[in-house]
Parts: structure tokens; sequence; C-alpha cells
């Protein structure tokens, strides 16, 4: 009976131990999440227009990430992989009928599991 | 008979007090188990606790430092101890820079603090003054050491950007600090006693230009 007791309540601690880990080392990497796509959006807004479609399609697993410049992320972003989207789309403005063409670029972070976030941008075509 | 009873009642307690001291013992050892689990449940929680205030630290001065990066034309200059300098903008147009569009980093690795400074002119100055002060400097200046003089005068005033930072480094790719588009900050970050993380930032200079 102690012994079962006993059982239950080191069960019961390690459960909620671990719990608690887990959802620290998720809240740790949501917030690595984050700014790895802003890194990675921020890189790619620097990029002449004529370039930024070829990133359609980029990706890094996880635990393989770099930055465009080719340098490795440290060991804190194991978890973490990332993927580029660019597409063509316009943007309309039909109170001053305006239409601007441009690119929607999408970049989400994600782990072994799921999407983590993903984060967007239009950049507009050069004038020209 | 009376004999062989008090015998069987002497041996019946004897047994009762092995039975204790086997209780005390297994309960000792549970105990100490509990102790040391909670223990080293604690230290984890600790080290968790710190590996996460010290990347919402770092998340704090990336989000700062974009405030800074994103507007920026240029990265002026950096001197491979963690300091370096921005142009802002150029809010006095004519694409060369101006004092007061100049932004310096400093790391500290004494206070293991990163710090912006600016040109900070007295407000009882006239516009007319400030405006005077605030002269074109040349692209190949030492501008660390421009905004050193500026602060030996008391014309400068700083914030906090980032604390608790081990290490910074900066890096780009680029022929020259004035030609980098892109750069990155490695920064090592204390995270609890004897504990450090590593963290890389990118940033990106969509404005870029270079000064005349």
């Amino acid at each position: 009976m102690a012994s079962t007791l006993l059982g239950i309540i080191v069960l019961a601690v390690i459960s909620a131990i671990t719990s608690a880990q887990r959802l620290s080392f998720e809240g740790q990497k949501r917030i690595l999440a984050a700014m790895t796509a802003d890194d990675l959006m921020l890189e790619l807004v620097t990029l002449p227009y004529s370039e930024l479609l070829s990133k359609d399609g980029l990706t890094q697993s996880p635990g393989s990430l770099v930055t465009l410049d080719g340098q490795a992320y440290p060991d804190s972003f194991w978890a973490l992989g990332r993927t580029v989207s660019v597409v063509e789309a316009t943007m309309e403005y039909p109170d001053l009928e305006v239409t601007v063409r441009g690119l929607r670029v999408t970049v989400t972070t994600y782990d072994a599991m799921s999407n983590l976030l993903s984060i967007e941008t239009f950049v507009p075509e050069p004038a020209g | 008979m009376m004999q062989h009873h008090g015998t069987s009642h002497r041996r019946a307690r004897a047994l009762a007090l092995i039975e204790l001291l086997i209780a005390v013992a297994i309960t000792s050892i549970v105990g100490l188990a509990m102790a040391a689990l909670m223990t080293s449940a604690a230290r984890a929680m600790s080290a968790s606790t710190g590996a996460r205030s010290g990347l919402q630290r770092a998340h704090a001065a990336y989000t700062r430092l974009r405030a800074y990066t994103e507007p920026a034309l240029c990265l002026l200059q950096h001197d491979g101890s963690g300091n370096f300098a921005i142009w802002l903008a150029d809010s006095v147009p004519g694409g060369k820079v101006n004092l007061t569009e100049i932004r310096v980093f400093w790391f500290d690795p004494v206070s293991e603090e990163m710090t912006v400074e600016r040109i900070a002119l007295p407000d009882a100055w006239t516009q007319e003054l400030k405006d005077a002060y605030d002269i074109e400097v040349s692209s190949s200046s030492d501008f660390l050491a421009l905004m050193l003089d500026e602060r030996s005068r008391g014309y400068t005033s700083s914030i906090a950007v980032a604390d608790g930072l081990e290490g910074l480094l900066l890096l780009h790719s680029a022929a020259s600090d004035q030609s980098a588009q892109r750069f990155r900050l490695t920064i090592n970050l204390t995270t609890g006693p004897g504990l450090s993380e590593s963290i890389l930032m990118a940033f990106g200079l969509p404005q870029h230009k270079k000064p005349l």
C-alpha cells in the first residue's frame, strides 16, 4: 500500500516536472522561431527584386539553419527549420483605382511536428 | 510452558523492532531519492527559467536593434569588439553623413551591456546653433572615435539596448562595412550562474546606400 502510494507520488511529481519542462521548451522554441522567421525575411527584402523569385521553395530543415550569406545558426536553434514561398501577386486599391504588382514573400518556421509560425510581406515591383 | 510463551513473546517484539528498522531505512532511502529528484528538478527548472529569460532578453534586444537597422542606410564601421556605427537616416539631405545621423552601438564586456549612443546637443542651444554644429562627416571617418570625442564634450546621450551579454561579434560577407546590405550579430547570453547560450541575429538594410 505504502509502496503504491509512493510510486504514485513519484510518478505525479515526474509527470508535473516533465510537463513544465516541455512547456518551457515550447515557449523557448516559439521565441526562436519568431526570431529566425524575422531574420530570413529581413535578409530576403535586401535582395534585388529580380533575385527574389529564385528563393521560392528555399527550405532549411530542422537543425540546418543558415543565413542567406551561409553562416550556420548555433545549436540553440537545433529544433527549427524554415521555408520560403515567393509568389507573384497584385494588391488592389479600389478607392485610388490603383493596382500594384509585386511578390508576396512568406517565411514559415517549423519543427519536426508542425508549422510554428508564418510571416508575410508584399514587395512591390520597382517602377521603371 | 510459561518459559516457552515468554521466549516467543520476546521474539515477536524483536521482529517488530527489525521491521521498524527496515521500514525506517526504506523510508530514509525513498526520502533521500525524493529529495535528490526534487533538487535536480529544481535545478533543471532554474536552468530552464534562466534560458527562457535569456531568450526573452535576446528577443527584446533584437526588436530594439531592428528599430534602428530597418530604416538604417548603412553600416558605417565595426571594430571587431562588438562596437559598431550605423547611418540611421539621411535626415539632412545630401547623401552625406551628418553627426546627428550616426548611432553607435557599444558593447561593454565588463557590465555585459550593449548601449546605443547618439549626438544630443544642449536644449539651451538655438536651432541655428544646432544646425551649424551638425556638420557633414567624411565617409572614411572613424565614427567610433568621433562619438567618443563628442561624448568627452558632453554632447551625447546613451540608452541600454541589451544586458547580460557575455560576448558579441558582428559579421558580414561584404567587401567592406559600408557595402554590407546584411550583417549578423552572434551574442552569448548569460542565462544563469556559469551558463550561457549562443544566439545568432541576422539584420538587413533594405534601404541600403553608401554615403558620399
